[in-house]
């Protein structure tokens, strides 16, 4: 018969018990470490090839704005100042002609609800060279003004369609509010209308 | 239920006894059941005086190199060992409880309490360790206690000769573990000073008795049977049971004893350590005298 009296000060501890106690648990989480650092690992080469393509757009972008900076310095010159007066002038034109009422208005009205109406349309060139509508509408309730903005975003001829101001309309009778987007008009229809 | 046992229950495959004449040392098959090898080194008379109380081991030089030279030969590259010291150095009581606290620190403090009122010494300076088992209407504890002072100079003793005793317990208990104890088994084990007596059954000790030996191990087989007599009918008159069966252990000649125990009692006679579970001996070292090293590794 087997007696557990054991009066050491430091008792025995077999570790090769420990081993077939503790074993698969310890093997189960190591495993499932290995299998995070691949993870880890991978994730890590992954983000490497990242870094490189994102040097790379970087290192272009640091080639065409020295470019540009070159080409702007070329313009800059007292020879040619006229002449880059003149093509700014030009290509202004021609993007202002290029801007189709009729075609605008289409687009609106796919996406303008039935319960709002426009009171004021205003497009104007942005510093990126967008074209940028800022316009005023009227409506019944806040809603329809919120409405189109979120059917603007759905749009792909308006971008970034913002509700910048609202306020009650001038004859106390509704809401009106001012919406902001960016219009984008199809390749084709750039040359206008 | 156990305090200080080994954590999970394992034990190493080495065990060494200091006795009052000799470092027995033997190594467990890797199955468990039986000693494959075993050896023994003789101490000189005054070496080692097993006491409660008292230093036991008067020379350290002569132990050291006597536990380097006895493990030496069987531990191989093993340093963990089974150390069994002598029953006299540890006292052993059996304590009866309806029941026992669930938290380990509490039943032990239950134990250490019931402890106090028989010991010499004061128990804070003592280390104790019980093994509880259950049967019938209650539970019983079968404690172990042994002075700090006492157990340190034994558990030094191991380390100075490069071994970790990481198991520590009485040659009686360990003993018991070479004992098949189904059935009512009285087992006697004789040392040089002391006669230590346990009934089993059912896998349970039910009698435990550690009693002086004057006569040493020239003790005759009525002397022995005149010891053990009245543990015997204590037994039998609080249980109703006989004995079955006699393991002996300590003597070289238990054919000798035999006779006057089974005349006493009835029971078969026989050494505790069989044939069949010690292999290659080396040294002095008698089966008879092996009954702690091989109970302690084929429990």
């Amino acid at each position: 018969m087997r007696l557990d009296i054991n009066l050491a000060t430091r008792p025995y501890e077999d570790a090769r018990e420990f081993w077939a106690r503790w074993g698969i648990g310890v093997g189960l989480l190591g495993l499932l470490t290995a299998v995070l650092l691949g993870f880890a690992v991978l994730g890590w080469v992954k983000a490497g090839r990242d870094r490189q393509a994102i040097q790379h757009l970087q290192q272009q972008i640091a080639d065409r704005d020295r470019e540009r900076a070159a080409a702007e310095q070329l313009l800059a010159l007292d020879a040619n100042r006229s002449t880059r007066d003149q093509s700014q002038f030009l290509n202004e034109l021609i993007q202002r002609k290029a801007f189709s009422w009729t075609r605008v208005f289409e687009d609106l009205e796919k996406v303008m609800p039935s319960s709002l109406h426009v009171v004021a349309l205003k497009p104007e060139l942005n510093d990126q060279n967008q074209l940028e509508l800022e316009m005023k509408v009227a409506a019944d309730n806040r809603a329809g003004a919120v409405d189109l903005v979120h059917r603007m975003e759905g749009s792909k001829h308006f971008q970034g369609a913002q509700l910048v101001q609202e306020g009650s309309s001038e004859n106390g009778a509704g809401v009106s509010a001012t919406i902001v987007a960016v219009y984008v008009p199809d390749a084709g229809n750039r040359s206008g209308k | 239920m156990t305090t200080g046992s080994t954590k999970f229950g394992a034990r190493p495959a080495l065990a060494c006894e200091i006795a009052a004449d000799r470092v027995l040392a033997g190594r467990s098959a890797d199955a468990g059941r039986m000693v494959e090898m075993c050896s023994a080194q003789e101490l000189a008379p005054g070496t080692v005086v097993p006491d409660l109380i008292e230093p036991n081991l008067r020379d350290g030089t002569a132990i050291r190199q006597a536990i380097e030279s006895a493990l030496g030969g069987v531990s191989g590259r093993s340093r963990d060992v089974i150390a069994i010291l002598p029953d006299t150095a540890v006292r052993v009581v059996l304590m009866d409880f309806e029941t026992l606290p669930s938290k380990p620190e509490e039943a032990e403090a239950v134990v250490r309490f019931r402890l106090k009122k028989s010991l010499p010494f004061n128990l804070d300076d003592a280390r104790v360790s019980y093994h509880a088992q259950t049967g019938g209407t209650g539970l019983r504890a079968i404690a172990a206690v042994v002075l700090k002072s006492v157990l340190q100079e034994y558990e030094s003793a191991f380390r100075d000769a490069g071994y970790n005793p990481g198991v520590v317990m009485p040659s009686m208990l360990a003993a018991l573990g070479a004992a098949d104890a189904e059935k009512p088994t009285l087992v006697v084990k004789v040392d040089a000073r002391s006669i230590g007596i346990a009934i089993l059954d059912q896998e349970q000790v039910l009698l435990f008795r550690t009693l002086e030996n004057v006569r040493g191990i020239t003790i005759s087989g009525e002397q022995l049977a005149e010891e053990v007599y009245p543990s015997v009918v204590f037994f039998q008159d609080t249980y109703n049971l006989n004995i079955d069966r006699i393991y002996v252990a300590g003597l070289p000649e238990t054919v000798g004893a035999a006779p006057a125990l089974k005349a006493q009692t009835g029971a078969t006679v026989a050494e505790l350590v069989a044939a069949s579970q010690i292999g290659a001996v080396t040294g002095s070292a008698p089966r008879w005298r092996m009954a702690g090293v091989v109970g302690a590794l084929i429990a």
